[in-house]
Formats: structure tokens, sequence, C-alpha cells
């Protein structure tokens, strides 16, 4: 009740200032006429009693301003104050205003893209009931190897509902739908139940549509989908459509926004139950495959460490009866609530942009600073003759950080729209210059703003604002009064080691971002020089559906464009292939990339046999114990003698235990040259072994060599082989896009790192040249009296060139040695594979020194037309 | 003027004010006369600091100023002591007494 009314008292004088002033006023009036009153009844002369009382109560306006303190929360009216100043100050400067709003909006847009991005793929939680509480399970043997769920064991842990709610299963399953590529999931029957989706329209998949073990033949689509390949037509439900050769009925549409547990969005839900139909592994039968993939739902009261315990010990109990090797020991908990779990991969993947967004922000507000600093000397006199009036220190720094928060709300609008606009760009570009074979298979989650984003913009804002603010602020009102109001700017007044040191401070960190720029474009040009050691141009790789197989490939050996055909387990570039732990007969085992390949493999791709032969047919359709290893793996295995007729020892992995049943030992019989396997990150000197496979069996994809270059001639193949079935061909595109999109990465980071250097580069130069204007300002009188007697022009230049120039030297040479650690830091990860590249550091720092001394020596060669006269004559 | 005036501790003017307008309400003159009636002389209120006063305690709650009419017929603004203000009179005064008579004790010994 007190406090209220307290409050009440002080709101009343906030709000009705003036009317608490006057009343204020003529409570004190009445105070000093009584006074006098008092006086004249004592005998004194009315004017004697009316000074008489005005001394007795002393400095009138003093207690006027001290009574009406006690009602005010001072600090709320002298930050209006302070805005009210601020804005009126920066109304006079607007194209300082622009300036920095342009440079801060850039820095913060840059920064706030990189955000946006891993807000929408990282932090937001997934619109499903109760994400926190989702995590894939992935179990592990006791070599730490992963070993899925078959469906028989997922049954038996879903009943177990101490360990968990609930549980769901998925699959991912590519197929063309409509003429375009599509991503779905194979899921068990409760999966729209425990994740808490409704349908936008018809039903959702139920349990019974996936009991196993035939389940029904159903499909739920995505609401994206359904409206760009079926125009959101709503008689879709009960229609059929062709997945991978198998009719499905439409039962729904799944709800708008909703993409399903993944880091792209799906465009179809489908039961598990069809898995083997659609091509994929059989979890059901008496082998069944264990590549099921399971996210828990968690009890509410249990924790993530709780439910890895108690989960890990169930499994464990449940393959106690397995061979030791397979026995699951733990199992790691993966969260899902977001599109991308939040993990070490993760925040490795988007540390290096937000670091170097980061730089790029703090170069603009070096900038900043920069401007502050020099405009804050310029006001030196005035902030001099306020301090000389007795305005507190603090009470200035204040108003001067106020202005700096005034530009900052500007700029983070500004921001914003920089933003926006990256994102455009930025998705545009992407779609524009990725392999044209992949680019429709691409698709983002929304990068929709939201409230964690505007929180992170203003707190970024507000960052900023301090740090451009702060240190102008403190340097301005250095209380050497007297001197400052006299507008004497002596040695101890420059703020000139500070400004020297921002200098410095952005030439390292524009250093930084341009090397990096040019070890990325050294990877990039590596990877597209790198031999990928087999046919790309004209080898075509296919993915058909089980069911029209045998004709296709029938159509295909009869079409005149088409050479060779082959078959390949992992496709050759489209990612890496097993690697599994082999053995020689003697010596230890080695990690090495293992495939299945089909006898015209080797002949298709131009893999041909140096030494030995390839597989007979006979061999593949038998799967005869036969191997063919790569010179590289040859020579690890068996340095010292030929490897024909020796024997290779594998220990089949659990999950894939059938597909390698019959070639725990198998004699080598040939050996090919060396070739990257799948993926670019491996090398092509990385041993590789292939193992025989038949050409029909379900797992393959068709390899088919082309005469001529297999991008343009595909589509006449493929319409010819799939004779009027636009299901027979899943998706076809030629290694060389395979190999293109490989390399592509490191073009995209080569291009981004190159963006964000010139920005950085270009921020530097303006910050260099609005430093050395305002040194060059600053110290005419100097270069006056140096030219009065007898200076040289262009030793007054060469004066300007060397200080500023140091300054930046010390930056650059801070700059190479913090991107010589970084390189430590990167080496050995994919994307760099030399972080030490002598061309890449040496344009960086060229790049720089060049900008330092462009920005230099316009200002510099403005000191040296000073008129020695006009300046000694001037008073300040 | 009188020559010996006491100047008042830091503090104190709260609680006499308080004190004073347990009587009833009154206006800041008439305050400062009371002070100078009641402690014969003794004290003098530097107007300066009554005023802040009084709006520190209105802020607090304690006592409420409204208009009225003076003995001499001007408007003037009198204060009266809220129910909260009576309980920390109470409170000020106890702790006040609590304080003299510990510093007496501290005098008194040789």
């Amino acid at each position: 009740m007190t406090m209220i009314s307290g409050l009440i008292v002080r709101l009343r004088a906030l709000l009705r200032r003036h009317h608490v002033d006057a009343e204020l006023n003529e409570e004190l009036q009445y105070h000093v006429a009584r006074d006098a009153e008092r006086n004249v009844a004592n005998g004194m002369s009315a004017s004697d009693a009316q000074l008489a009382a005005r001394r007795a109560f002393g400095n009138l306006t003093i207690a006027t301003e001290n009574a009406r303190d006690a009602w005010r929360w001072r600090w709320i009216e002298e930050l209006s104050q302070d805005v009210q100043f601020s804005i009126r100050s920066w109304r006079r400067s607007p194209t300082f205003v622009l300036t920095v709003v342009a440079t801060i909006g850039l820095g913060l847009g840059l920064l706030t893209t990189a955000f946006t991005v891993f807000d929408a793929y990282v932090l937001r939680p997934l619109a499903v009931r109760d994400p926190e509480l989702l995590y894939e399970l992935f179990p592990r043997t006791n070599d730490q190897e992963n070993r899925g769920f078959s469906w028989r064991r997922y049954e038996s842990f879903r009943a177990q509902h101490d360990l968990v709610d609930d549980a769901i299963v998925y699959q991912f399953q590519p197929a063309r739908i409509r003429g375009s590529s599509t991503l779905g999931q194979l899921v068990s029957g409760n999966y729209f139940d425990m994740l808490g989706v409704p349908p936008a329209l018809g039903r959702a998949l139920t349990p019974i549509d996936a009991a196993a073990p035939a389940g029904a033949d159903v499909i739920v689509l995505s609401h994206r989908l359904w409206s760009a390949s079926f125009g959101g037509d709503s008689s879709i439900i009960g229609r059929r459509i062709t997945l991978r050769g198998v009719p499905l009925t439409v039962v729904g549409v799944a709800r708008e926004g909703f993409g399903g547990l993944a880091s792209a969005p799906m465009d179809f839900w489908a039961p598990i139950t069809l898995s083997a139909r659609l091509g994929g592994a059989d979890p059901f039968g008496a082998h069944p495959a264990e590549g099921l993939r399971v996210v828990a739902r968690l009890r509410h009261e249990t924790t993530p460490d709780q439910a890895t315990r108690a989960i890990g010990a169930w499994l464990g109990r449940a393959t106690a009866d397995d061979r030791v090797k397979d026995r699951i020991t733990s199992v790691l908990l993966v969260y899902r609530g977001t599109s991308m779990p939040p993990s070490e991969e993760v925040y490795q993947l988007f540390a290096p942009l937000g670091t170097a967004f980061f730089l790029v922000l703090l170069i603009a507000c070096a900038n900043v600073a920069n401007m502050m600093l020099a405009r804050g000397f310029a006001r030196q006199r005035e902030i001099g003759i306020r301090l000389a009036l007795g305005a507190d220190r603090g009470r200035l720094i204040r108003q001067l950080l106020t202005e700096a928060a005034l530009l900052a709300v500007p700029s983070a609008l500004a921001g914003i729209v920089v933003s926006r606009f990256a994102i455009d760009l930025s998705v545009r570009a992407i779609f524009a210059t990725v392999p044209p074979a992949f680019a429709e298979r691409i698709r983002f989650i929304p990068l929709d703003p939201d409230a964690r984003l505007a929180a992170f913009m203003f707190a970024a804002a507000a960052v900023a604002a301090i740090a451009f603010g702060l240190a102008p602020a403190l340097q301005a009102t250095r209380p050497d009064i007297v001197r400052a109001s006299r507008g004497d700017f002596d040695t101890e007044l420059r703020p000139s080691r500070l400004r020297h040191a921002l200098v410095a401070g952005q030439a390292a960190l524009s250093v930084i971002l341009l090397i990096s720029a040019g070890v990325l474009l050294a990877g990039a040009r590596h990877a597209k020089q790198l031999d990928p050691g087999i046919r790309t141009r004209d080898v075509l790789q296919l993915d058909v559906s089980n069911r029209t197989r045998s004709s296709v490939i029938e159509r295909l050996r009869a079409d005149p464009q088409v050479e060779a055909v082959a078959g390949v387990h992992s496709p050759p570039l489209d990612g890496g292939w097993w690697v599994l732990p082999l053995r020689g007969a003697r010596g230890q085992s080695e990690a090495t990339n293992t495939n299945f390949v089909s006898p015209e493999y080797f002949s298709t791709v131009g893999l041909l046999p140096v030494r030995g032969r390839a597989f007979t047919l006979d061999e593949a359709m038998t799967h005869a114990p036969v191997v063919v290893v790569s010179e590289a793996a040859a020579h690890r295995f068996w340095p010292d003698r030929s490897p024909i007729g020796e024997t290779l020892q594998l220990i089949p992995p659990s999950t894939d235990s059938a597909l390698f049943g019959a070639f725990r030992t198998a004699t080598v019989i040939g050996v090919v040259r060396n070739a990257i396997p799948g993926s670019i990150a491996r090398d092509a000197t990385s041993p590789a072994v292939y193992y025989p496979a038949p050409l029909d069996s379900g797992a393959m994809r068709l390899l088919v060599r082309t005469r001529g270059d297999a991008d343009k001639v595909h589509a006449a193949i493929i319409s010819r082989a799939s004779a009027g079935d636009s299901s027979a061909v899943e998706e076809a595109h030629s290694l060389a896009a395979s190999f293109d999109l490989q390399v592509y990465v490191f073009r995209a980071a080569y291009w981004v790192a190159t963006a964000v250097g010139c920005i950085a580069l270009l921020l530097t130069l303006s910050g260099v040249y609005g430093v050395v204007s305002y040194l060059v300002w600053q110290r005419r009188k100097e270069f006056g009296i140096r030219m009065a007697l007898g200076a040289s022009a262009a030793s007054v230049v060469s004066l300007v060139l060397r200080q500023s120039l140091r300054s930046a030297s010390i930056g650059i040479g801070a700059g190479v040695v913090v991107a010589l650690g970084l390189s430590k830091l990167f080496a050995g990860s994919l994307i760099v594979p030399d972080p030490f590249n002598p061309p890449g550091y040496a344009a960086g720092v060229i790049a720089v020194f060049v900008a330092c001394v462009v920005a230099t020596l316009v200002p510099s060669r403005k000191a040296a037309t000073i008129d020695p006269v006009s300046t000694l004559r001037a008073d300040s | 003027m009188p020559a010996e005036k006491t100047e008042l501790l830091q503090g104190t003017l709260d609680l006499i004010v308080l004190k004073l307008l347990r009587a009833g309400a009154a206006n800041g003159w008439d305050l400062t006369q009371s002070i100078q009636v009641v402690s014969k002389g003794a004290l003098d209120v530097n107007y300066g600091s009554l005023y802040p006063a009084l709006r520190r305690l209105e802020a607090k709650g304690w006592i409420k100023g409204r208009w009225g009419m003076s003995d001499n017929n001007r408007r003037a603004r009198f204060y009266e002591l809220t129910a909260s203000g009576t309980k920390q009179l109470d409170v000020e005064r106890q702790a006040w007494e609590k304080f003299s008579h510990a510093l007496g004790l501290i005098l008194r010994t040789e």
C-alpha cells in the first residue's frame, strides 16, 4: 500500500511535471510570504521584511531543485533529456548518421543472417508436441559400432513404458512423384500420434497402416508437396499415386509447416511396412535388417542421462545372447526437438561463418568508433565547456552513450533489411549455381524471423553501441577542462593511440578474412583438379525401381547410345562407402573403403585391372568369395609381394551381415587403379576393395556408359529405357554432376569468404581513410609550420604515410599470426585440404596493404596542400 | 538569530516532522515555527532541507499533503500523518531512544 502510494506520487510528478512544479513553487512562496509577514509584525519595513525572509530561506532555486528531486526518478528524466538532446544533435549531422547506420547495419545484417540460419536449424523447436522430450537412439556395440533396430526389437522396446513414453521408427525414402524428385520417410504407424501432428486434410497414418508385416498401401503428403505438385486440390484424398512403381492411396495431407523430424522438410510419409517393396531393406523377415532409426519420446520425469543409462542397460539385456562383438553396450541419445541436433559437428559447421560475420561486425564497430572518436574530438570544446560549467562526467558519458544507443536502433532496423536481402540472395544464388541435376532436390526449412532473432538483434545492436560508443565517450570526457574549453588539443588529449590501435585491429581482421578466402580458393581449385580416377562425363547413374529393373536393363543394353551397363552398391561419387576393418592373411586390420560392384563395373567406369582380372558373371551370381583391390590397398596389405591369390578377411558389420556373409574370407583376383572412394574428402590413395554382386540385385544403382556427354543424351536414354512408365527410373544424373556437387561445397565456401573479405576490406579502407583524414586535420598547424620552415610536400606526405602504415603493418602482421594459428585449428578438416597456402597468404597481405596505402594517400596529399599562412593564423 | 544553534543530526528531521504532525495537520511554515518554539529556539531548521524532507516522506507514503486554507486565509499545503506514518513514527522513536540511550552510556563512561 505504502509502495503503491509512493509510486502514484512519483508517477504524477513524472507525468504532470509542470503542474507539480507549480505547486512546489506556490508552497515555497507561501513560506517566504509568511516569514515576511512575521517580520513585519516584528516591526520591520515591508521591503526589509521581504529581504530578511528571502535571506532566511537561503537559495530558493537549490531548495526547489532538491525538493523536486525527492519525487522524481531522476534517471528517467535525465534519460529523456539525453534522448532529446541526442536526437537534436543527430538531426544536425544526417550524413554522419547515415554512414553509421549503413556501416553498423551491414555488420549486424550479416551476423543476423548467420544467426537466422542457426536459429532456424539448431535452436527453434519443431512444431510438434513436447519437442524437448524427443531423442534419437543410437545403440552402440562394444567396438563403438552403430547397431540399428530391427522391427521386433523396436516393438519390444516400445512396450517398455518404464523406459520411454513412446517411440517411432523412421527411414528415409527418396522417390519421384509427378516427375519431381522428392524425399520422404517410411515411418511406424504411431508417428503422427506421438508427434501430435494433426492432418490438414483427410487423416494421418495410424498403427493399422503399418501393422507388420503387410501394412496398408497408403501415403500422407506434406502440405508443401500437395500445394506444389497437386495444386492444393482437396480431391487428392483417395486418389492413387505411384511411388517407385508401387501404387499407394493418398489418405491425408499433413499440417502446413510440418516437415518431419529431419534437417530438410520431408515431402511424404508412408508406412515402414512398404520398405522392401520400395527397394529398401526388409526389417520384418526371419533375418531382419537392423537399419531402423528410432526416435523415443522420453517420460516427463526422466532426464536424458537417466534414459541413456536405462535404455543402454535394456538393450544390453536384449542382445545378451548375441555374439560378444554384436552385443549392445551403450546407447547414444541425440536430441531431435530441432531440425538439426545441437551437436559438436553442427557447431563446427556454423562456427566459421558465425566467426567471419562477427569479425565483420567488429570491423564495422571499429570504424564507427573511429568516427565517433573523431566527432568527439571535434566536439571537445563543447564537452570541455560543459565540464567546466560543472557537468558531471558520468552524466556526460551517459549522454554520449545515449547518442550511440540511439544510432543502434536504426542500425538494427537496417540490419534486418540487410539480412532479409542476404538470405534471399543466398537462396537464389544457391539454386542458380548448384549443379542443375541437384537443384530440384534442395529444400530449406523456413527461415522466418522469430522472437529469438529479435532478441539476438537487440542484444547485438546494444553490444555494438557500447563497442563503438564507450571508448569515444571516455576519451572525449577526459577532464582536462581548461585545455579542452580552449580547444587546445595537445598531445595528452589526442586520442591517437586508441585510434591507431583500431586501425591496426581492422587491418588484422581484414587480413584474417582475406587469407581465409585465399586458402578456400586454393581448396576449391585443388578440389576441381582432383582426378576422380574414373570416367565421369559419359557415365550416367540411374536409380530404378525393383519392379521394372530387369526390363529397364534389357532396354538399356539394346539402346544404341549406350555403351555398357553396370551395377554398384554405393554410388561412386555420392558420398562415403562402407569403411570396414579388413585384414590380410597376416598383419593388422586396416580401415578400408568397401563396395559391391557388378562385373561390368570396371570396364564401364574405365577402371581397368592393372594385374589379374575382374569378376566373371558367374562369380557375381554365386557370390563367390573373390575380391578386387585398388593399388593402394594392394600396397597396404601386401607391400612386398603380388596380392593375386592372397586372401582378405572381413568381419561382417552387424547392420549388413547378410550382405557381407559370403565374404568373410575372399581371394584377391585383380588389382585396379586408385579412384576416389565416394567422397573427395577421402583421398584417391586411400585403400579400396570391391566385392562381386550381380547387376540385377535389388539394392544396386545402375551405371550407364553413354556414347557422348551423359548430361546431353540422358533424357533420350531414359525415356527409351522407361518405355512410358514414368516411375521406372527414379532418378538419373551423370557422375560428373556428382563430382561437381562435391566441388561445389568448396566453391560456395570460397565465394562466401571472398564476399566477406571484400566487405571487410572496404570497411577497412573507409576506416583508415577516416582516421588519417582526422589525423591530418588535427596536425594541420604542425604541418603548416613544417612547410613554412621549408619542408617539401613530399616529406609531409611521407610523414603521414609512415605513421599510418606503421599501425597498419602491425595489424597485418598480427593478422597473419592469427591466420596461421587458425590454420592449425582447421588442418585436417574437410573443407580446407591445405590450410597453409603461401599465395593465399600473400594475396591477403598485399590486398590489405595496398588498401591502407590508398586510403592514406588521399588525405595525406591534402596535408601537403595546406597553406602555411592560413593555418598559422587560425587560433586553433 | 540566537548565536548558539544546534545543527540537526542527519536523519532526525524526518522523526521531528512525523512527531509534530502527530498533533495534527500542519503546513511547512507552521512546522518550522513549531520546531523553534518547542525546542525553545535551540534547533533551527534549514528551510532548504525541510521541503525535500516533506516530499520524501510523502513519496514514502508516511504523510499526505493536500491544499487547504491557512489561518490568514491563504492557500497553503497541509500535511497530515497517514496510518503507516504513525507506525513509522513508533519505529523511529524507538530506534532513536535506543541510540540516545546507548550514546548516553558511552558518554557517561569514564
